[in-house]
């Protein structure tokens, strides 16, 4: 089977290690081989790009090299790394500056080729199918409401995100029908979480996380689940914020797409790390039929 | 003085100009990026400004004003303006824009062209952030990220620090080092000239 070169993302290293840690044991369940790479650098986060739009291209060309030279596709956790990843692989199609890219990088006996593909858990999730991952399933959550929620760098803009997903995509509500809980149909579920001004406007980003935390209470959610590791700092850990700005108090659980799955796999909840979100899971496990 | 001489009929003063008239140029400069190539194709529909959910709270992340401004050469009132640094990038107008302008996009151009001619502020420090920790570490250092950006306004972060530290999620105080650093930094020094 392929192996992977796992790029978790600064978030994943830094203040959403949970993630980092189930995923990593949902992946040994699946039997998908994965490897950390040491000498890849940050995407950029679509910062870098601004002060420096050809370094930002040169970083990536070199993190799409490593894992082109270990013959390995990317595989990420974080929606941000997954989009600008992918929007210098279409920038690299000009071969004017693909060269001069590669002309730097060869110093150090990388080449970029454009082989190497970008895959977002939620992605390899999808190849692997619902079907398949349903007969892995050994606690099927039943009973547990779930409000899906894509984070934007996953789904827009569709001619750099590819056509894995349209613009009314349904996989994250297959997957978690594929866990036994039910999938909430809800308008703000392909919204933004504000994540990305949560320090340069904090009002708006958190008025922006409220409208999403709104739409997911409105449906009667026991919880919500996310693919992106940032959409979880937004809407875990600032949902106290969200709520006195929205002047009310929410109890909305965010999960990570691993620890759903994983908790559906019977993995233990310590394993998944449940317990160092800022909003209490606790309540989920009465929730379980 | 000749009556007819090149200073006297302004014609030089034409060329080098009160910033104010060469500034119509601010267009060009704009989409010599990348990233704001097609900022000529904006019909000033709106429709970016319509799916933008900041401006939804906030009226001064306006897209559509920040491509008119620009597009009118007020090259200074745009980039000193704190408005260009309020997009969060959802690509939400990027996907809806039917004339394919990519205004978030060419927010991105003009936030480079921002920082290159030298404006500050809470948007321009918190980019610039990146370049530095990428420089030392080749990651992002999430400990330090809101201490650079938000400077003595710090302490309303330190509940949320607390809380972080109590559930073991306080980012380590220096990120693991990406190996072959010495690589990461001969590329910024070829084509980031700016940095140090």
């Amino acid at each position: 089977m392929k192996e992977y070169a796992y790029y978790p993302g600064c978030a994943a290293e830094a203040s959403t290690r949970e993630a980092d840690k189930a995923t990593q044991e949902v992946l040994s369940l699946l039997g998908v081989k994965f490897s950390p790479h040491e000498d890849f650098t940050c995407c950029g986060a679509g910062c870098l790009t601004e002060e420096f739009p050809k370094l930002n291209l040169a970083l990536n060309a070199r993190n799409l090299a490593i894992a082109e030279k270990a013959g390995r596709d990317i595989l990420t956790l974080c929606n941000t790394c997954f989009l600008n990843l992918r929007k210098s692989q279409v920038e690299l199609e000009l071969p004017s500056l693909r060269e001069e890219i590669n002309a730097e990088l060869r110093k150090d006996g990388l080449e970029y080729k454009g082989k190497a593909e970008i895959l977002h858990f939620l992605h390899l999730l999808a190849d692997i199918g619902p079907d398949n991952l349903r007969s892995m399933v050994k606690r099927p959550l039943t009973g547990l409401k779930v409000a899906p929620f894509y984070g934007c760098h996953l789904i827009r803009p569709q001619q750099i995100v590819g056509s894995a997903f349209t613009q009314e995509p349904t996989i994250l509500e297959e997957l978690i029908q594929a866990t036994g809980a039910t999938p909430l149909a809800y308008k703000e579920r392909l919204d933004c979480c504000g994540f990305h001004i949560l320090l340069v406007d904090e009002g708006t980003s958190l008025h922006m996380a409220s409208r999403c935390l709104d739409g997911a209470e409105g449906c009667g959610a026991d919880l919500m689940v996310t693919p992106c590791t940032l959409c979880h700092i937004s809407l875990d850990m600032y949902q106290g914020k969200a709520g006195r700005v929205a002047g009310r108090r929410y109890d909305i659980p965010v999960l990570h797409l691993a620890q759903l799955v994983g908790l559906a796999f019977g993995l233990p909840p310590r394993k998944l790390h449940l317990g160092s979100h800022f909003v209490s899971t606790r309540h989920l496990f009465s929730k379980i039929q | 003085m000749n009556p007819n001489s090149r200073e006297r009929s302004g014609y030089e003063n034409r060329e080098k100009g009160p910033r104010r008239i060469s500034q119509f140029d601010f267009y060009k400069e704009i989409s010599a990026l990348p990233s704001g190539k097609d900022i000529q194709k904006c019909i000033q529909c709106g429709t970016c400004s319509a799916t933008c959910p900041v401006f939804r709270y906030n009226p001064q992340g306006n897209p559509r004003k920040i491509i008119a401004q620009a597009l009118l050469g007020l090259k200074e009132e745009v980039i000193r303006s704190e408005m260009i640094w309020l997009c969060a990038k959802c690509q939400s107008c990027i996907a809806k824009c039917h004339k394919d302008v990519s205004p978030g996009e060419i927010i991105g151009a003009i936030r480079t062209i921002a920082i290159r001619e030298g404006a500050g502020g809470i948007g321009v420090r918190h980019s610039k952030a990146f370049g530095r920790d990428i420089y030392r570490f080749g990651k992002l250092n999430e400990m330090t990220l809101p201490l650079v950006t938000l400077r003595h306004n710090i302490a309303k972060m330190l509940p949320l620090a607390l809380k972080m530290f109590l559930r073991g999620k306080l980012p380590p105080i220096l990120p693991k080092r990406t190996k072959g650093i010495e690589q990461v930094r001969r590329l910024f020094a070829r084509f980031g000239k700016e940095c140090r």
